[in-house]
């Protein structure tokens, strides 16, 4: 028995307990608090046999069991994906995938070679995969939202990032069982979805659709490519020692989901007060 | 009570989620974690259920009488928190055992097309 949780533990069930506020509401006071105890014992028992290698596998079948039981979940409440539901959750998503994105950068701080990623580095590195999702998803209820604004440029898009986000995203899980393909998949992509960002925050700054921050899409979706071409151009191919350059555009791009996110919640807050 | 007025037999097939967790419960109470971990060993660790898969089950087989709430209290051997223990209902035996027939049953089958070994 572990008298004290390690860090990673600790790190863990705590973006697993922010991940539990996708669940329905009832469902969540009641076995939330549940499940973050067994996925910690979970995270514990990994910890003892493999170190923070073995935390790390803990969340590969976890993001999985993860989206099957909150459709589930969903689906049993007579819920289904809805336009409204999916705008009402825009904010959180967004706020929830940019502080993925802060603590996926901290993979760029990895002393030595960057060519693979090990403990605690590999680790906040398969953040990047959740911070896609929920960003993606997030980008449903905006296009949901603002779609009137947009205009045909800006709502192609934001499809196009959403489509891509997902699917890049999806492709990282099935990798094992596309081999190569799954991995071009997987950064075709997150190339197509961050650049379809940019587009999109290209057309909120001509058309000032979304209620504050309109150019922080651009923000978002440009940075990430610059940040990975500068890294190549640099590097030549293998990143060696602590990317600060790399971890600093990431924790901007994270700030700036979380600031889209808090906007556009404020927004929702605002038309509620506003009278008919 | 949905129970009384529920034969086992209407609930099955169980899901491989349900029948192990009350797989897991058949030899005595045991908290969330106590039945994942139960559920892996019973299975030769091929069925594993995240915590998402887990408590949905329970949800459902509380609702439908399968199981019960039994208190909260700490597990010496990991930790001082309490932890919310779960016991199977006469309901729920009835339920796991009508179903362990049905796949004994199915076993039998296969057995006599010599599938599995051992005389059919």
């Amino acid at each position: 028995m572990i008298a004290k949780n390690p860090t990673v533990v600790n790190l863990s069930v705590g973006l697993y307990r922010l991940l539990l506020w996708l669940y329905p509401e009832a469902y969540r006071l009641e076995y939330g608090p549940l499940m973050a105890q067994v996925f910690r014992d979970q995270c514990r028992a990994a910890y003892q046999k493999q170190g923070a290698w073995g935390v790390l596998w803990v969340w590969y079948p976890l993001m999985v069991d993860l989206a099957v039981t909150l459709a589930e979940e969903y689906r049993r409440e007579g819920i289904r994906m809805s336009k409204d539901v999916l705008v009402r959750y825009t904010g959180p998503l967004l706020m929830l995938g940019g502080l993925s994105w802060v603590f996926a950068s901290l993979s760029q701080l990895q002393p030595g070679s960057h060519y693979n990623f090990w403990g605690i580095y590999m680790l906040s590195f398969m953040l990047f995969i959740p911070a896609l999702i929920l960003c993606s998803v997030g980008l449903i209820g905006a296009r949901g939202r603002y779609s009137v604004r947009l205009g045909r440029v800006g709502n192609f898009a934001l499809t196009l990032a959403i489509t891509a986000g997902i699917i890049g995203g999806a492709a990282f899980f099935i990798m094992p069982f596309l081999g190569e393909a799954g991995w071009g998949v997987f950064m075709l992509g997150i190339i197509v979805h961050f650049l379809s960002v940019a587009v999109f925050g290209l057309t909120t700054l001509r058309s000032r659709a979304l209620p504050a921050g309109n150019w922080l899409p651009i923000v978002t979706g440009i940075l990430p490519p610059l940040s990975f071409a500068f890294s190549l151009a640099t590097n030549e191919g293998d990143a060696f020692g602590p990317q600060w350059p790399a971890f600093a555009m990431m924790v901007v791009v994270g700030i700036g989901w979380m600031a889209l996110g808090y906007g556009i919640q404020s927004d929702k807050r605002q038309e509620h007060t506003a009278p008919a | 009570m949905a129970e009384t007025q529920t034969s086992p037999d209407d609930l099955l097939p169980l899901t491989p989620a349900v029948f192990h967790i009350l797989l897991a419960l058949a030899d005595g109470e045991k908290h969330g974690y106590a039945i994942m971990q139960e559920v892996e060993n019973i299975s030769n660790r091929q069925v594993r259920m995240g915590p998402g898969t887990l408590y949905g089950s329970i949800k459902r087989m509380l609702a439908g009488g399968l199981i019960a709430e039994s208190d909260e209290r700490p597990d010496p051997d990991l930790d001082d928190e309490r932890r919310r223990y779960y016991r199977l209902t006469e309901f729920g035996e009835r339920v796991v055992s009508a179903e362990a027939h049905r796949l004994a049953a199915l076993v039998s089958v296969a057995r006599s097309k010599r599938l599995v070994g051992g005389t059919g």
